[in-house]
């Protein structure tokens, strides 16, 4: 099982325009670091560039791919999403075939079929709190809701069982209940077996909930990065200490803007 | 006055595949309204139903039974579809702006589009769709670019700035805000807020973040069972609603719970 995985002087650009300006990221085995940050940050093209997902339009400039000391490249990269690292993206729905059952899908990351491959994905689902999870097997994505989708989608990326999860805003369509049930899910891949986690998320209580070290990045720069206590403790960055302000404000009201 | 207004409605739907028989019923004589100006919440959890229940009062789906009337008249009438007055009226924002929006579309078309409907041209569009895009703290974008390749954040901004474009009578929030950092979050409900206040349109907030509500909801209801339920205070401590006591119960630390240190 790979212990580390990170990512160095990360440059990306759009025609003319440098988005992400050299930054570094890892994560290690048996850990969960947030990254968070404003909208248009660079959080999920970081992600993206990571795993040599780029989408059209973005280049990586710069940046070293690394797990456990060796550097990644060609096709090292291109296998690391699946096996080693499982992805969940931010929009759930992009991710799925609507023209194809969610028992299908199954099948085909799993690359089985029959009742071995159905028995399997019904386990996976049940993982994520579903309670009846062979009845989903049948439908298609558009027969169910954001938040089931979003949990499907969980349960695809680790169903290779993957040493590393990225999760792109993972919870950001659940209800407090089921996202409480994907922490859990989150926490005990963690503790027991040992899975490190990159969680993008804008929800600051999901950080407080579950990372243990938290990375901001502002404006394509990463502006502060420590263990999660000392952060909500003592926020450095202007950027942290406002997103920190408007998350207090939405348990003890006040304005945050 | 009443502006929207759904009485006893039902939907179920097919569950299985597109051959099956069983259906599962999502709304179950459902009733709910909203007043002009007023901003209504529907709180529930996932697959309660609450998006559904949306889609009902936009006219993209009918009722299994019930009505559902804007200004007391039926949404859609029983032979065609909404009067473009009344399509013009009501807008919304959904949870999946990638969905929600052309990959062929500039930023600019993106808002432009039901400015263009409505038949503004030239100088004023530019003009207007400007503005709009600044109004959501985007003003630094090129708008040319394509919309699928701004952030999911930036592209969520981009649809309510669309969605504000026509100055709508009501506003159908499903999920609009979820997916936003908490500052910017907190910056585009005000704006939402400001403009309630100056054109006096009207919101159905569907969020299943009990945290959004204050300040921002004058009314609250709870999807239970197929139907908004309505509470009187969402925050307090006891709820003879179970499913908000539920949604309370699994409301998470705003702080890090410090590890306690093993004897
Ligand atoms: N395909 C693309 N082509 C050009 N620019 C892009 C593309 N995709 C994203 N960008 C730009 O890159 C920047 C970073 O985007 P990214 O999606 O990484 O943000 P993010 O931090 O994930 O934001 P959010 O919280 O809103 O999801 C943004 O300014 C965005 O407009
Ligand atoms: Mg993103």
């Amino acid at each position: 099982m790979a212990e580390r995985l990170s990512l160095e002087g990360l440059v990306l650009a759009s025609g003319e325009t440098e988005l992400v300006h050299g930054i570094d990221l890892a994560v290690e085995r048996g850990e969960v670091a947030a990254l968070v940050g404003n909208s248009g940050g660079g959080k999920s093209l970081s992600l993206l560039a990571w795993l040599d997902l780029l989408p059209p339009g973005v280049r990586r400039l710069a940046g070293t791919i690394r797990l456990d000391g060796t550097v990644l490249e060609g096709p090292g990269l291109a296998g690391l999403r699946g096996g080693v690292v499982g992805l969940v993206p931010q929009s759930p729905t992009s991710c799925l075939n609507p023209l194809v059952t969610i028992g299908r899908h199954f099948c085909e990351t799993l690359a089985c079929s029959g009742r071995a491959a159905r028995a399997e994905a019904a386990g996976r689902l049940a993982e994520v709190g579903f309670a009846t999870p062979e009845r989903l097997l049948g439908l298609y994505p558009c027969q169910l809701s954001g938040g089931m989708l979003q949990r499907v989608v969980i349960a695809l990326a680790l169903c290779r069982d993957p040493d590393f999860l990225f999760a792109d805003e993972a919870t950001t369509d659940l209800d407090l209940e089921s996202q409480a049930q994907v922490l859990v899910l989150l926490e005990r891949l963690r503790d027991r077996r040992g899975i490190g986690i990159l969680l993008v998320t804008h929800d600051l209580a999901v950080v407080a909930r579950l990372a243990d070290t938290a990375s901001v990045l502002q404006h394509g720069r990463i502006v502060e990065r420590r263990p999660v206590a000392d952060l909500f403790a003592s926020p450095r960055a202007a950027a942290t200490r406002a997103l920190l302000a408007a998350h207090h404000a939405l348990y003890e009201g006040g304005t945050a803007a | 006055m009443t502006l929207l207004e759904l009485r006893d409605v039902s939907k179920s739907y097919r569950q299985g595949g597109p051959f099956s028989r069983q259906r599962v019923r999502v709304l179950d004589e459902a009733s709910l309204s909203v007043g002009a100006g007023e901003c209504v919440a529907l709180l529930g959890p996932t697959g309660a139903g609450k998006s559904t229940l949306g889609r009902l009062a936009l006219g993209l789906e009918r009722p299994d039974a019930g009505e559902v009337l804007f200004d007391g008249a039926p949404l859609a009438g029983a032979r065609g579809p909404m009067a473009a007055a009344v399509r013009r009226g009501i807008q919304a924002v959904f949870q999946d702006p990638y969905g929600a929006t052309s990959p062929r579309f500039s930023a600019f078309e993106v808002v432009a589009e039901p400015l263009r409907y409505a038949g503004v041209a030239g100088a004023e569009l530019r003009e207007r769709v400007r503005s709009l895009i600044a109004a959501v703290e985007l003003g630094e974008v090129d708008p040319g670019r394509l919309a699928h390749r701004f952030s999911g954040g930036q592209l969520q901004r981009l649809c309510i700035a669309r969605a504000m474009a026509l100055e709508p009578r009501l506003l159908v929030l499903d999920e609009a805000v979820s997916a936003l950092d908490v500052a910017i979050q907190a910056r585009m409900m005000a704006l939402l807020t400001a403009l309630r206040r100056r054109t006096g349109c009207a919101f159905l907030f569907i969020t299943h973040d009990l945290r959004l509500l204050r300040g921002f909801a004058d009314r609250v209801t709870v999807m239970q069972d197929g139907r908004p339920i309505a509470v009187d205070d969402p925050f307090a401590p006891v709820s003879d609603v179970p499913v908000l006591a539920r949604l309370r119960a699994a409301m998470l630390p705003q702080r890090p719970v410090m590890p306690v240190a093993a004897d």
